[in-house]
């Protein structure tokens, strides 16, 4: 346990002086920052979007963002709060676009996330692959991540944040400045409704 | 404990981070609900599930894809360039939007000239000061403005205007002069010929009189104008001139002519007198004594005796001393007659004997 915040503290030290550098004009500063931290901010992405390219174009805006703020970033809080805080944004921005929820209909979704065509293809909203049949087909994960997606969006970031991620209740109120009451009573009410759909998938 | 409650402390029971006795209440009401058995054995294997699930990773070119897109965002906000930079943020458009409104305004005042027409008395003070700058050194500077009321839009100019001596227009006169207790000055037609004197305010004046007035003092002015006698300036040979006449107490006679020719003359003597009293001849080209008149009346002096001389009239004035310069005051007013422009000095006691020739 120790050992952990002495490591978080190290990692958050070492954005702080690279986002310094960055602000005096070392632009392999920012270079660093994005390799550190793109793959949890990409999986933060995929798990709440439910697919690849929409997770891989809110990510990237993710970065501009930073990019182009980061002279303001105060070093009140951690660079990964404050990256997180700016990626469940975006997603959410991105959610509730008309683009999106035209898109959401017609998704084809793959056997896994980098599109490998390991199954048939199938639209979302197809009742006929049920996460209970995903799961026939050994794809445990895969019906979790679209029991997931069919959350409402408020629940869904919650869940992508506490169960996915592995974020602190406190962390979580700092991405999404929800109080820790709210955020317990809401992932319970998630869970209860994951419950309802996989049930019989997780063992 | 409720089953609603014990669900909502499920999370912080597998957490691990429950006081004991919330613990001990949670377990002892699990072994009475199945229902919320079975909803902790779901919350334990699905985390268990959760947490196999991997972390999916960027795509390999992720900060080429970044940088593309940073170095798209520069060249749009460049390409926007001029145009954003004016009118964007929105202090930057307020102001300029302000600012074209303004010279809109400046160039539409500009083109129809709106104020040419008010203009008018301003050029008339203007006429007059042109003129005394051309005086000679021997004119007395009248610089006593007209009032910009008076002049009227579409009025004869003033050298159109003639009156004539037997006309006794009423006068008036606006504005105040230090020590001068007279501010406005009116007299009928009626009564100035009759040495009535007769004080009404503006108000109580006929309109087109009271216009007539008006110009009949400005073309009053203009007149003296012509020609003027030197000021208090030492270094004026003209005053200084009449100073020595009258410390010696001669009785002197000097005229001074403007360099129009107008005639304006001014005599002055003074006696040897007892000292109590003094007597000046000062003369003055004037077309109506009505003002010299009921000034007179006004400083609680008396018109002695009143002659004619050819074209001119001759005026024999008792002033008491202690007012005589606030009569020559008054008397300024109507013939721009600067303050000290007798240079003599006069005693508080007795009385002051003024002849004033009206040409």
């Amino acid at each position: 346990m120790n050992k952990e915040i002495k490591t978080t503290r190290q990692s958050e030290n070492e954005d702080f002086s690279l986002i310094e550098s960055f602000n005096e004009g070392n632009i392999e500063a920012f270079n660093m920052l994005v390799i550190k931290h793109k793959d949890m901010t990409f999986n933060l992405c995929y798990q709440v979007l439910g697919d690849y390219d929409e997770a891989s174009d809110s990510a990237q805006e993710t970065f501009i963002k930073v990019y182009n703020n980061l002279k303001k970033f105060k070093f009140k809080s951690s660079f990964t709060t404050w990256l997180y805080r700016i990626a469940v944004n975006t997603c959410r921005n991105r959610l509730t676009s008309s683009a999106y929820r035209k898109a959401k209909k017609m998704v084809r979704i793959n056997g896994n996330a980098h599109g490998e065509e390991n199954s048939e293809p199938m639209a979302i909203n197809d009742t006929s692959y049920s996460p209970e049949k995903i799961f026939e087909n050994g794809e445990t994960h895969q019906a979790i991540r679209e029991a997931v997606n069919s959350l409402p969006d408020n629940l869904r970031i919650l869940v992508v944040l506490r169960d996915l991620e592995g974020k602190s209740y406190e962390a979580i109120s700092d991405i999404t400045g929800m109080k820790l009451g709210t955020i317990k009573s809401r992932l319970a009410r998630a869970r209860h409704q994951l419950r309802g759909l996989l049930e019989e998938v997780v063992r | 404990m409720r089953c609603k409650k014990c669900i909502n402390l499920f999370a912080d029971y597998l957490d691990k981070t429950m006081d004991d006795y919330q613990v001990i209440a949670i377990e002892e009401h699990l072994k009475k609900c199945p229902g919320c058995s079975e909803e902790l054995e779901f919350l334990k294997k699905y985390h268990r599930a959760v947490s196999s699930i991997p972390v999916e990773k960027a795509p390999e070119n992720f900060l080429d894809m970044v940088h593309e897109k940073i170095e798209a965002q520069d060249k749009q906000v460049e390409k926007e360039g001029i145009i954003r930079k004016l009118f964007f943020p929105l202090k930057i458009k307020i102001p300029l939007e302000a600012a074209g409104v303004l010279a809109l305004t400046v160039i539409v005042a500009l083109v129809y000239n709106p104020f040419k027409q008010a203009k008018l008395p301003m050029e008339q003070e203007v006429e007059e000061k042109t003129f005394e700058e051309k005086s000679d050194s021997g004119l007395v500077d009248m610089k006593k403005s007209i009032s910009p009321g008076i002049a009227r839009k579409g009025e004869k100019s003033l050298k159109d205007i003639s009156v004539d001596e037997t006309d006794d227009v009423p006068i008036a006169r606006k504005g105040s002069r230090e020590g001068d207790a007279d501010k406005d000055l009116f007299y009928s037609k009626t009564s100035a010929k009759k040495e009535d004197i007769t004080d009404n305010k503006n108000a109580q004046q006929p309109e087109a009189a009271r216009k007539e007035a008006k110009i009949y003092a400005m073309t009053l002015t203009h007149r003296v104008i012509d020609g003027v006698i030197s000021s208090k300036d030492k270094t004026d040979s003209a005053t200084v001139a009449v100073e020595k006449t009258l410390e010696k107490k001669a009785v002197k006679e000097k005229s001074v002519t403007g360099s129009s020719g107008a005639g304006y003359s001014s005599k002055r003597a003074s006696k040897s007198s007892p000292s109590s009293i003094q007597s000046e001849t000062i003369s003055m080209e004037k077309k109506s004594s009505s003002a010299l008149v009921s000034l007179t009346a006004r400083y609680s002096g008396k018109i002695t005796s009143s002659s004619r001389s050819g074209t001119s009239r001759i005026f024999t004035i008792l002033i008491p001393a202690d007012k005589y310069d606030s009569f020559i005051k008054s008397l300024g007013q109507y013939y721009n007659v600067k303050k000290g422009f007798t240079g003599t000095p006069v005693q508080s006691k007795g009385t002051v004997t003024v002849q004033f020739t009206v040409k």
